[in-house]
């Protein structure tokens, strides 16, 4: 397996973003940059990762505010005026972060990496894996928003390694969806708080531990949607070069 | 602050793509030995910056066991030494992991105050320390470990 064609998507998404921060550019950007950061670390690659964090994470405060714009299509108000002022604020940042210096030397470093095998990807792969079962068991233990964010990120994870392995990865991202919902609840909770709209922050509250119990009391994903699961997609003993 | 100077270790002769070359197993295995002398003596570094080209890719790699805070690529450790450069150091021990003949002219830079007042031979796995103010002239050489070192231990 080779970085090659998400380099390649990486390389046209920045061109887009650079011209301009749309909301579908600071997406596949933090997309892109965060399947390869799986890539490294199936390669336990430790270097590069901190540049990829930090693309990535300069275009988290934008895409906060980009998905609870989302979530309220079409309104207005002074919740929706409060959101886009935020991110016309926030906008000068990323856009200085994704025409950095940085960004060109990573996506040069990031184009000459060595081709990786199955087999060498196992030991980072089983690792994913445990991390995402104890995630999970974590998760159904206290049944907390931040015990579900942290499950989400397991899962992503797992699931973006198993697509680089060229394996069926539907289960996981079916189950990221779902806990995608619950996290961008969660994101309005906390933009609401900033906003100072304390009654909207109860309702949310409300709504989101609602959500985030029937989550983790879902038959679908009682299982543990960790080892087994990802192992449903990817036994290495079969697998070779990809 | 403490900087570092880390060329890197042997790579497989060029090819079309300099940016490409990959350490040798010689190489991987050399400098290796330098970070263990490096660790035995105590260093660690709070960031490490490397340019973009495998080599120096995969040296700074190596490094990993030694580092507090973080990795940074920049494309300045690819070219001559300039003032940007200078001013991406910041605070700390810092480790650089680049290429020659840009490294012993930053160190006879940073050193001498002028890129060719001084001639340093770096050989590929060495590592030079510094301390100072990261500015023309005004650092001094602490030590130059040559990667043989490592062979010693």
């Amino acid at each position: 397996m080779q970085a090659t064609e998400q380099l390649v998507e990486l390389r046209r998404q920045l061109e887009t973003a650079r011209a301009h921060l749309s909301v579908d550019a600071v997406h596949e950007v933090r997309v892109v940059g965060r399947r390869l950061h799986v890539f490294l670390l199936l390669c336990r690659q430790p270097v590069l990762v901190d540049d990829l964090r930090w693309l990535v994470g300069a275009l988290g405060p934008v895409r906060d505010l980009d998905v609870a714009l989302g979530l309220m299509p079409g309104q207005q108000g002074a919740f929706h005026d409060w959101l886009t002022t935020r991110r016309e604020a926030a906008t000068a940042g990323a856009l200085a972060v994704v025409r950095h210096r940085r960004v060109d030397a990573l996506v040069r470093a990031l184009a000459v990496l060595p081709a990786l095998t199955a087999r060498q990807a196992t030991p980072a792969f089983r690792r994913l894996e445990e991390r995402l079962a104890r995630a999970w068991r974590v998760g159904r233990r206290e049944r907390t928003v931040e015990a579900l964010h942290d499950v989400r990120k397991a899962v992503r994870r797992a699931r973006y390694a198993l697509e680089w392995l060229g394996r069926d990865a539907e289960g996981l991202r079916e189950t990221q969806g779902v806990l995608g919902e619950v996290c961008d609840l969660s994101l309005l909770q906390r933009l609401l708080a900033e906003a100072g709209a304390p009654a909207a922050v109860d309702h949310v509250d409300r709504a989101l531990n609602a959500l985030t119990a029937a989550v983790f009391s879902s038959p679908r994903l009682r299982r543990s949607p960790g080892k087994a699961r990802a192992r449903e997609g990817w036994s290495p003993a079969t697998s070779d070069r990809v | 602050m403490e900087l570092f100077l880390i060329r890197h270790a042997i790579a497989a002769a060029g090819d079309d793509d300099d940016d490409a070359r990959a350490l040798t197993k010689k190489g991987q295995r050399r400098f290796d030995a330098v970070v263990r002398v490096l660790d035995g003596l105590g260093v660690r570094f709070d960031r490490v910056l490397h340019s973009p080209k495998l080599r120096a890719v995969q040296t700074a790699a190596r490094l990993h066991a030694l580092v507090d805070g973080g990795f940074e690529v920049t494309e300045l450790l690819a070219e001559p030494p300039s003032s940007e450069l200078l001013a991406a150091f910041g605070e700390g021990r810092v480790a650089l992991v680049g290429h020659e003949p840009h490294l012993s002219s930053l160190l006879s830079w940073l050193v001498a105050g002028s890129p060719t007042a001084a001639r340093v031979e770096l050989k590929k796995g060495a590592v030079a320390c510094l301390e100072g103010r990261p500015r023309p002239g005004a650092m001094t050489l602490r030590w130059l470990l040559p990667p043989r070192a490592g062979r010693a231990c």
